[in-house]
């Protein structure tokens, strides 16, 4: 008798605890049917899972592998010039190292966005592109002809910026000057667009599907968590905006140091092609959010998937923001180091009409997505 | 309302009794009557003294087979299975003195009686324990690695505990309960001896002292409905209650020599004794080690005096003082990669902790007549904890720049009194009523700057730098808390009880906030803010349990308890200008609710089975929000959301050799097994990534702890297995891990342990293999220290204890 009525208390306790009720959707199509729900509460959300697979296709294959792709081949070309230019320095030379030098540096805009999986794992963004780069380390690392440029150590004064000052840094003539006394600078200049081809070629090879195939993880990865796919590029997709809002504008114009500018600190200071990199790296994140492929077809982007989730409103905010964006960045002429000090204002209102777009992407849009922001950042303007 | 249907439900279902009773005397072995002795029929709430003439009387006692137990200070306990069918029944006892000679039978009977794990009585001193689900871990009897405080070992029949297995050597403990975090176990209010040791009780409530092992003859556990006596944890209490002096000898020695694998050495040795009215216990213990990993040696020492004078029969008063100072370097976190390759390499040669801690505590005991007794403890803490290292991505080197220097200087002192009084509300029917009051006031400096770019333990901070942050955190906290048991019946009771809580918490300080280029880290801007923030409030939280005694061998108890955590420190500090804490934000709160079942089948079988259900509200979290004027975005800290734990913890103890029958005083086998099935899931959040029904991080929903152990004469061997099942390291459920490690799935893991006891005479060895089978595995990904990154679990080692008792 005693046993009985334990049995029936404990019967009765799970039924006491209050709120431990299941509620939830309880229909098996919808993306959110919980088993264990007993009772429906109308939170049913229906698949948008079939899609995000052909957007993350669309970006993985249409658009990621081929700006990878290209990088990778203006690499080889930019180090077959600098080893044209080192065994024979003369101003031809040093002319077609200089031009492939900007065609890089112009495809790297569109390669910077993907820093997660592999390109994470081997720190490339920073391999490639940490701007403004670490002069004095450079000629330091020259006269003493000891550095190990594939260290993370390195990132100072490798890479992109190192070439874009080794190469821009003086008057053509005085940089084959410079070059032929010095066969330490020849030898750094090589390593370093040696270093940069390779820093590149493995990441691509990690992503290639004839390498370690990375595309298959990529685009067979859904859900929402902070390691599915669609939340590592909405992350990178906000980081490198906000790069280019920060780093390539906003630092230089002043934006971070209470309006002290520090027109030295753009990118690409040395070559001058400042404001054009920032256009590319806009136009990058464009074509991603909307998934245009690097042939140019319209396929499935952020934006498609916004508008399968039924955010028409947000989707159009964010469109009209990134053309007053586009057309305010159109007006800054180069190089851009100069333009902070003639003209701020019109530096200003790219700058202005670049910040308001963040807003959008990186509550809203990740509200949407239900992904989150994981990335912390110390932007204090 | 539910709650109260419970309860008239289980009312309807008691009869009543018309008065009967046991009653007699209690005498020495001389026949002299002996006052003051505790009579008490086991497993039921009758319990009672003997007065000045050695008589005593139990009554309204229902028929039923008891065990009568019966003990008195210096005399040796007494226990008597009693037949009783009513009417009026006459026992008589004689103790005996307990005599040293005695010592090696009264192990035997323990050998034979216990299972290594006890529940509170009802009512201990000024506390009230009926009908909540608590446990009491017997040291002695436990088999474990003592001299590192092998927490899987010690804890391992305690049901539905998280274990966090990231120190060398047991410095510090993880443990956390229902699915709580386990980190320094924040989620319980720890105490020894009845007192706060955390760095700061509500406002920071980590652990950094942990009592040895060696030196303790029990941990007493109470879960979520400790609240309303000791503070408002949603885990409940852990109380760590030292040994105290022999009894009887003026003198009482232990020493214990352990020495393990990686360089491991421990030193213990313990006087203790009573001379006259006075009773002292003390110990030092040092212990070192290289650790299983590389750059993981450390270097301990704890130490510890208590001395209680009985100033008379009624009053006593109890003095402690704890010092403990311990140095470890750590080895940091790994990469997913790092550690399949081999968790015993770091990645990280210039990181240390340093802690050292004081502890005063003291306890006057009054007994104001029979039936009312009153506590008053007094304590305090001064310590200070520093954590000196690069904390960076560990997925990339060192940059060996200048390291981060972390330090804590925390002071802290409050009174904690009690007064319990017995009076009968019905006739015969013994009630219990609890009055508390209780005063904490902590304070704690926070500082946090830039350390030399060597690789040495030089906790300073480098001269000529602004420090990071410095920050002056204070907590005032009064508590008046009240609990009544009322015995409605022989068979059951109900346990209302309330408490109310003021809080003052504050932060006052600075800190810099420099804005740093996005790739190359420079140093673009300093800012340097200052902040003043206030919270007080009032807190009310309720509770209400019931016990019900089917039989002596049977409780069923059930618990609803309201709990919170206060705003840590950490909540509210500010550390970028892009970051912005709610104004209104809120205490974590919730309640946690039991229903269990306890008990024993005859002499060979015990259980403990409880469904509980923790639901945590508010809990404090940051989302991203946007300012659509200055169109800009920064991290909002808030209370975002709502999780609830529910789950079945489940303790079987079975003595095989008794179950068939075959008792035996030299030989024994026996086995156990600890189960617990725990889901936690989040039923709301303002983080769209956080969805509803996702798992709550660090919460395996299969936890197993089982093992066997075999007992010949002197020799006991036992085996232990425990299985943890797979864990989510954070909120939105990540299935991969990432490269900085931080993020992503713990699997699930099994480990092994060996431990084998053997005694003669004054002797005792100890002797194990922890880890058997050479697991790797781990149990947490670290944001921070002591990683950032996975922080492996130990891989095989082994130890050897020699006990030596003096005096």
């Amino acid at each position: 008798m005693n046993m009985r009525l334990i049995v029936f208390g404990f019967l009765l306790g799970v039924f006491l605890f209050p709120s431990c009720k299941r509620k939830g959707c309880t229909d098996p199509e919808a993306v959110n049917y919980w088993e264990k729900a007993k009772k429906d509460d109308g939170s049913c959300v229906y698949d948008q899972r079939n899609f995000l697979f052909e957007v993350l296709d669309d970006i993985g294959n249409g658009i990621i592998l081929p700006r990878y792709r290209k990088m990778d081949s203006l690499l080889v070309e930019l180090n077959n010039a600098v080893i044209t230019f080192s065994n024979d320095i003369n101003e031809t030379n040093l002319a077609v190292a200089q031009n492939k030098l900007k065609e890089a540096e112009k495809a790297w805009q569109k390669c910077s966005t993907f820093e997660f999986g592999p390109a994470e794992e081997n720190s490339l963004r920073s391999h490639v592109n940490t701007f403004p780069t670490d002069t004095v380390s450079i000629e330091q690392k020259i006269s003493s002809g000891s550095y190990d440029l594939s260290s993370f150590l390195a990132v100072g004064y490798k890479g992109l910026p190192a070439l874009d000052y080794l190469l821009f840094e003086s008057s053509n003539n005085k940089l084959i000057q410079k070059f032929s006394s010095s066969a330490n600078r020849v030898t750094f200049l090589k390593g370093v667009s040696e270093q940069l081809h390779n820093d590149v070629e493995e990441v691509y090879t990690l992503w290639k599907s004839t390498g370690n195939n990375y595309i298959e993880t990529f685009v067979t990865t859904d859900g929402t968590d902070v390691s599915s796919s669609l939340s590592l590029l909405v992350n990178q997709f906000n980081f490198d905006y906000e790069l280019l809002k920060n780093a390539k504008i906003g630092i230089p114009l002043g934006k971070q140091t209470l309006g002290v500018p520090y027109p030295e600190q753009t990118e690409a200071y040395y070559s001058g092609i400042s404001a054009e990199l920032a256009r590319e790296s806009l136009k990058g994140i464009f074509n991603l959010y909307h998934g245009i492929s690097e042939s140019g077809v319209d396929n499935n982007g952020l934006h498609d998937y916004l508008i399968e989730l039924d955010n028409e409103p947000l989707s159009s905010d964010i469109n009209a923001q990134f053309e007053s964006a586009i057309a305010a960045l159109n007006s800054v002429p180069d190089p851009l180091s100069e333009t902070i000090v003639s003209n701020p204002t019109i530096v200003d209102v790219a700058y202005e009409e670049i910040k308001k777009l963040v807003i959008y992407i990186k509550t809203d849009l990740c509200t949407e997505m239900e992904v989150s922001i994981t990335y912390s950042d110390g932007d204090g303007d | 309302m539910r709650i109260f249907n419970l309860i008239l439900f289980l009312l309807i279902g008691v009869e009543v009794f018309a008065g009967n009773k046991i009653s007699g005397k209690v005498t020495d072995n001389e026949g002299n009557a002996l006052p003051m002795a505790k009579v008490l029929l086991e497993q039921t709430t009758f319990e009672t003294y003997s007065d000045e003439s050695g008589f005593f009387s139990l009554e309204n006692v229902p028929s039923n087979t008891y065990t009568l137990v019966v003990f008195s200070h210096g005399f040796q306990k007494k226990e008597q299975i009693l037949v009783y069918d009513g009417g009026n029944l006459m026992v008589d006892i004689q103790l005996s003195p307990i005599e040293l000679q005695l010592k090696e039978v009264v192990i035997q009977e323990q050998k034979s009686n216990d299972f290594g794990i006890s529940y509170l009585n009802s009512v201990e001193g000024t506390a009230i324990y009926a009908s909540k689900k608590n446990e009491v871990i017997l040291i002695d009897d436990v088999a474990a690695n003592k001299s590192t405080n092998n927490s899987r070992q010690v804890f391992a029949k305690v049901s539905g505990l998280s274990v966090w297995e990231s120190d060398p050597a047991g410095l510090q403990l993880g443990i956390g309960s229902r699915g709580l975090n386990p980190n320094r176990t924040s989620n319980f209010n720890t105490r020894q001896n009845g007192y706060d040791i955390s760095a700061d009780a509500l406002g920071y409530p980590e652990s950094y002292y942990t009592p040895p092992t060696e030196s303790l003859e029990r941990i007493e556990v109470i879960r979520g409905a400790a609240s309303l006596q000791y503070g408002p944890q949603f885990g409940g209490l852990i109380n760590f209650i030292v040994k105290k002096g022999h009894k009887e000898k003026p003198l009482d020695a232990t020493v214990r020599q352990t020495v393990g694998s990686y360089g491991f050495l421990n030193s213990f040795v313990s006087l203790g004794g009573t001379k006259d009215t006075w009773n002292y216990y003390g110990f030092v213990q040092h212990k070192q080690g290289n650790g299983w990993r590389e750059n993981s040696d450390f270097n301990a020492n704890t130490g510890y005096i208590s001395v209680t004078k009985s100033c008379s029969k009624k009053l006593s008063l109890t003095f402690d003082y704890t010092y403990m100072y311990y140095l470890s370097q750590q080895a940091g976190g790994l990469t997913d990669k790092q550690f399949e390759e081999n968790p015993q390499v770091s990645y990280r040669n210039r990181n240390w902790f340093n802690v050292k801690w004081n502890l005063g505590s003291l306890k006057l005991n009054y007994v104001l007549s029979e039936k009312t007794y009153v506590t008053s403890q007094m304590f305090g803490l001064l310590a200070y904890r520093n954590a000196l290292g690069e904390l960076g991505r560990i997925d990339r080197p060192d940059p060996m720049d200048n390291r981060d220097l972390i330090s804590g200087n925390f002071k802290n002192f409050g009174n904690e009194t009690r007064i319990l009084h017995r009076y009968n509300l019905i006739k015969g029917m013994p009630s219990v009523f609890l009055l508390g009051a209780r005063y904490y006031n902590g304070n704690t400096l926070n500082q946090q700057g830039e350390a030399n770019d060597g690789s040495g333990s030089d906790f300073y901070y480098l001269e000529g730098t602004s420090l990071y942050s410095d920050y002056r955190f204070s907590n005032k906290n009064i508590a008046l808390f009240s609990e009544n048991m009322f015995t409605v019946s022989e068979r059951l009771s109900i346990t209302p009880g309330v408490r109310m809580e003021y809080i003052n918490t504050s932060a006052v300080g600075e800190y810099r906030a420099d804005v740093l280029h996005p790739n190359t880290g420079q140093v673009l801007l300093e800012i340097d803010s200052s902040e003043n923030k206030q919270s007080k409030r009032n807190v009310p939280l309720l509770g209400i349990g019931s016990s019900y005694k089917p039989n002596s061998a049977m409780e069923s108890y059930f618990n609803f308890s309201q709990n919170y955590r206060a705003i840590n420190f950490s909540d509210i500090k500010i550390v970028n200008p892009n970051y912005q804490v709610d104004s209104k934000i809120k205490d974590e709160s919730g309640w946690n609710a039991d229903l269990g079942l306890r008990g024993k089948v005859k002499n060979y079988l015990a259980y403990d089975l409880t469904l509980f259900c923790l639901m945590y509200d508010n809990r404090i979290g940051t989302v991203m929000k946007k300012d659509t004027i200055t169109y800009q975005t920064y991290m909002y800290r808030t209370n975002v959301g709502q999780a609830r734990n529910a789950g079945v913890e489940s303790f079987v103890e079975l003595d095989v050799l008794k179950a068939i029958g075959k008792d035996s005083a030299t030989v024994g086998a026996s086995i156990f097994s600890n189960v617990s099935y725990i889901n936690a899931e989040y039923i709301s959040s303002m983080d769209a990534s956080i969805k509803e029904g996702n798992r709550v991080e660090y919460v395996p929903e299969i936890n197993v702890k089982t093992g066997v152990s075999l007992v010949y004469k002197k020799v006991k061997v036992s085996y232990q297995f425990t299985y943890v099942g797979e864990q989510f390291s954070e909120a939105t459920n990540a299935e991969k891990a990432l490269s900085t490690a931080i993020q992503g799935k713990i699997p699930a893991y099994k480990v092994s342990d060996l431990s084998f006891h053997y005694s003669y005479k004054r002797y005792g060895i100890d002797a194990g293999v922890n880890n058997l089978f050479n697991q790797m595995y781990y149990t947490r990904r670290a944001t921070s220290y002591p990683g950032p990154g996975i922080i492996p679990a130990d891989g095989r080692n082994y130890y050897l204890t020699l006990e030596i008792k003096l005096g």
